[in-house]
């Protein structure tokens, strides 16, 4: 029952924007009448229980500010009231009313959490002093609560609230106007604002009106708190509002703007609120600090993960245990497991063998030890599917960053590395065999004359003049040393072309008859036939000469004793014409397309380096010409290269079918 | 096939080296079969019978050195003849010259005073 606002006392009403309310507790129903009518006129809510069973009963129902109880009473001790009062309201303020024979339960009781106690009969003005005193405590230690809690839950958003509901959420302004809510609250304050200036220059924020905007950047750039305070009334388009208070919110001079206040009361602030607002600022620019690294770690981490997922190399985090913690999108893709499965799972799980855990153990140690701190290595991983795959790996051998990478792996299929070195191996051994035959036969040769088991000139039981022998040994050698050397550079791209005119029947002939004592060994018939007039071509002398050659120990090479190889210099139109063709085993259609190709050979047992034909195609093509093939298998072939005039301005020679539009 | 030193066959596809080979053993007394690949071979041992020692050159066209070896071994009457690889280092490990059950291999280029003591051992004694 609320008094009657005209007969309050101002003390009341200052105080609280509600008449507090009270219990009042007694067994003699004529106190409940005489006290309860006092209090109520004095501006209190005022409600009687006539035993502490029925006090209890209420309090169970209702918080009371105050309770006011008889010590002893018939049913129930008014003890129990106070137990009660104190468990279920701790804030509620229990004042005993004891006569002088129970004095020493009154001081038991204040033991016991009773605020004070009067002694009936009780002098009004000192019962409502007592009373004042005890309602002032309350709603202090009320405020005292809330602020704990409310500092507490700002203290949970710095900590890891924000950066977190920034990841979620990244709505910054949503968690400012939590906050600004929650110093509004504290501040029982009509507002409050923020004002956050962003990396990127942005001002966050909604202004009541301009005067607030123009504190609060004042605020912004003051040094301390107070000095932005403003306690005049500002006059504005909507109307007066009361006292604005502006803080900076600021953390290792890093400022990310202010915090405006807007209070209706009006007056000035004491230091108190002064000191909560600071410190709200200061955990607020916390927070944002907080929220500013959280979200540029999460940045980076994008940043890193696109990065590892652009990469060719699969790149495999692993944290202090060696379990994976990271698999980029090639790593996945590489082993054939999704992340799913494999993060979290030791590095070892991936590996295929006990050797590859050891050597994988040796790896990271050898990459600790370095001072570049990685080391390079291979190792077998089990795929997904249970295939095992071979990797070249490059490992990290100290931490690189905190966020649970302790270090890092980038793996790179070898299959294609081992097989290409596999091939060069095969393509090496070959030519090796093909250099030491002729070098054994020279050697064997020169040994046979200088036991004089043979002698110059000499051509016993059908046997070759040894002179002749060591001759067409060097020109094997000769020819395949030409070809390595070719091949090289063209490789490299440092083939250069001396261009110079040249006869074309001059070069033929020269070749030819430099060619023809290997014909003759193999006993075929050669024929260089020159028709039509000379054909000057701008070409490479030793190029060209090299491409004659290469086709002509192809053509002896693959053909049978008795068989014929004719060599041919023509003309077509414009073009210069030079064919070689022979009646030799010819070359299978499926194997035509591929006698281009560096290191291909028709039949690897009839020696030769497997270089010429591609070296012939990438020479006549940078001069600007053809290379045509005609073949049948059983029946010979015909290969025919026809050479412009005058060659490009920029050759580029290129082996192998890439040379092929 | 003449002289009374023993028997060689050299079994090499490259002209110049075989005849070399030749000329030195004939010239050490041994008489010499020559064949240019593993087929020629095979009509030589069928026709001539079986030498005291072969010289077997690996690479070759038409049948090469190793399919020369698993021919002889399938074969009773020539899975004895002692056979000595004519062959570059890098082209054969010991494994597999057990494997191919060959007695020795000789590197190239050769060396003639090698050759001698190689096929020394498989010369008949008289």
């Amino acid at each position: 029952v609320a008094g009657e606002a005209g007969t309050r006392p101002p003390t009341v009403t200052a105080m609280a924007s509600e008449p507090a309310r009270i219990l009042l507790v007694d067994d003699e129903e004529s106190v409940r009448l005489s006290l309860g009518r006092v209090l109520a006129d004095r501006g209190y809510d005022v409600e009687t229980a006539a035993s502490g069973q029925e006090a209890i009963a209420r309090l169970g129902r209702l918080e009371y500010d105050l309770v006011l109880t008889d010590l002893a009473m018939k049913n129930g001790d008014g003890i129990e009231v106070l137990t009660a009062v104190r468990r279920m309201h701790p804030d509620t303020v229990a004042i005993m009313l004891t006569g002088f024979a129970s004095l020493d339960t009154a001081i038991e009781a204040i033991r016991l959490g009773a605020y004070d106690y009067l002694t009936k009969p009780a002098d009004i003005e000192d019962m409502v002093l007592t009373l004042e005193r005890g309602l002032a405590k309350r709603r202090l230690a009320i405020a005292l609560r809330r602020r704990n809690e409310e500092l507490d839950a700002l203290h949970r958003l710095a900590h890891l609230g924000v950066g977190r509901l920034l990841e979620v959420s990244r709505d910054l302004d949503g968690v400012l106007v939590g906050i600004a809510e929650i110093a509004t609250r504290i501040f029982a304050a009509r507002g409050a604002t923020l004002f956050v200036v962003s990396e990127g220059g942005d001002h966050r924020a909604g202004w009541p009106t301009d005067e607030a905007r123009r504190l609060a950047e004042d605020a912004f750039v003051l040094e301390r708190a107070r000095a932005a305070q403003v306690s005049a009334t500002l006059a504005v388009e909507r109307g007066p509002f009361g006292t604005l208070v502006a803080v900076p919110v600021t953390i290792h001079d890093q400022r990310f703007g202010a915090m405006v206040i807007l209070d209706p009361a009006g007056g000035a602030w004491d230091a108190e609120r002064l000191d909560t607002l600071e410190v709200i600022a200061r955990r607020l620019a916390r927070s944002l600090d907080n929220a500013r690294l959280y979200r540029r770690l999460a940045e980076q981490k994008d940043t890193l993960q696109r990065v590892l997922d652009a990469a060719g190399d699969g790149i495999i985090g692993l944290d202090a245990g060696h379990r994976v913690v990271l698999l980029s999108r090639a790593a996945a893709r590489l082993l054939g497991h999704s992340p799913v499965d494999v993060i979290g799972a030791p590095i070892d799980r991936l590996l295929a063998d006990e050797v590859d855990t050891t050597a994988f153990a040796g790896l990271v140690r050898a990459a600790a030890a370095s001072p570049g701190g990685l080391a390079e290595g291979e190792v077998t991983f089990r795929r997904g599917d249970g295939a095992r795959l071979h990797c070249d790996l490059v490992c990290t051998g100290r931490p690189i960053a905190d966020g649970g990478i302790h270090l890092v792996l980038a793996v790179r299929d070898a299959t294609a590395r081992r097989d290409e070195l596999d091939r060069r191996g095969r393509a090496f051994n070959h030519l090796t065999h093909e250099l030491r035959t002729p070098l054994t036969s020279i050697l064997s040769y020169a040994d046979l004359l200088a036991s004089g088991h043979v002698r110059v000139g000499e051509r016993t039981q059908g046997r070759s003049d040894p002179v002749e022998v060591i001759r067409h040994n060097g020109l094997l050698l000769q020819t395949l040393i030409d070809n390595m050397l070719a091949v090289a550079r063209i490789e490299q791209g440092a083939l250069d072309f001396r261009f110079q005119e040249v006869r074309l029947d001059e070069l033929v002939r020269e070749s030819g008859e430099c060619l023809e004592p290997l014909a003759l060994r193999r006993g075929l018939v050669f024929r260089i036939e020159l028709s039509g007039p000379s054909a000057v071509v701008t070409c490479d002398r030793t190029l060209m000469r090299l491409v004659v050659n290469n086709l002509l120990s192809n053509a002896f090479r693959y053909t049978e004793p008795g068989g014929r190889v004719w060599l041919r210099l023509g003309e077509e139109g414009e073009l210069a014409m030079i064919e070689v063709s022979d009646t030799g085993i010819g070359i299978p259609a499926d194997a035509q397309a591929r006698v281009f190709d560096p290191h291909f050979q028709v039949d690897g047992s009839r020696g030769g380096s497997g270089l010429g034909l591609a070296i012939v195609r990438a020479i006549v093509q940078a001069h600007g010409g053809e290379v045509e093939l005609s073949s049948r298998e059983g029946d010979g072939t015909t290969i025919r290269v026809r050479l412009p005039r005058v060659p490009p301005a920029a050759p580029i020679a290129v082996l192998g079918r890439k040379g092929v539009s | 096939v003449t002289g009374h030193g023993g028997h060689v066959l050299v079994v090499e596809d490259d002209q110049d080296i075989r005849e070399a080979v030749g000329i030195f053993l004939g010239a050490e007394g041994w008489a010499v079969t020559e064949a240019g690949n593993g087929r020629e071979a095979l009509e030589c041992l069928r026709r001539g019978g079986p030498p005291d020692v072969i010289l077997l050159d690996l690479r070759m066209p038409v049948m090469d050195g190793r399919r020369l070896c698993a021919e002889l071994a399938r074969d009773t009457a020539l899975a004895t003849v002692p056979v000595l690889l004519l062959s570059a280092y890098e082209e054969v490990d010991v494994a597999e010259l057990e494997g191919l059950g060959v007695r020795g291999y000789l590197a190239k280029p050769i060396r003639f005073e090698r050759l001698v003591s190689a096929v020394a051992p498989f010369r008949p004694r008289l």
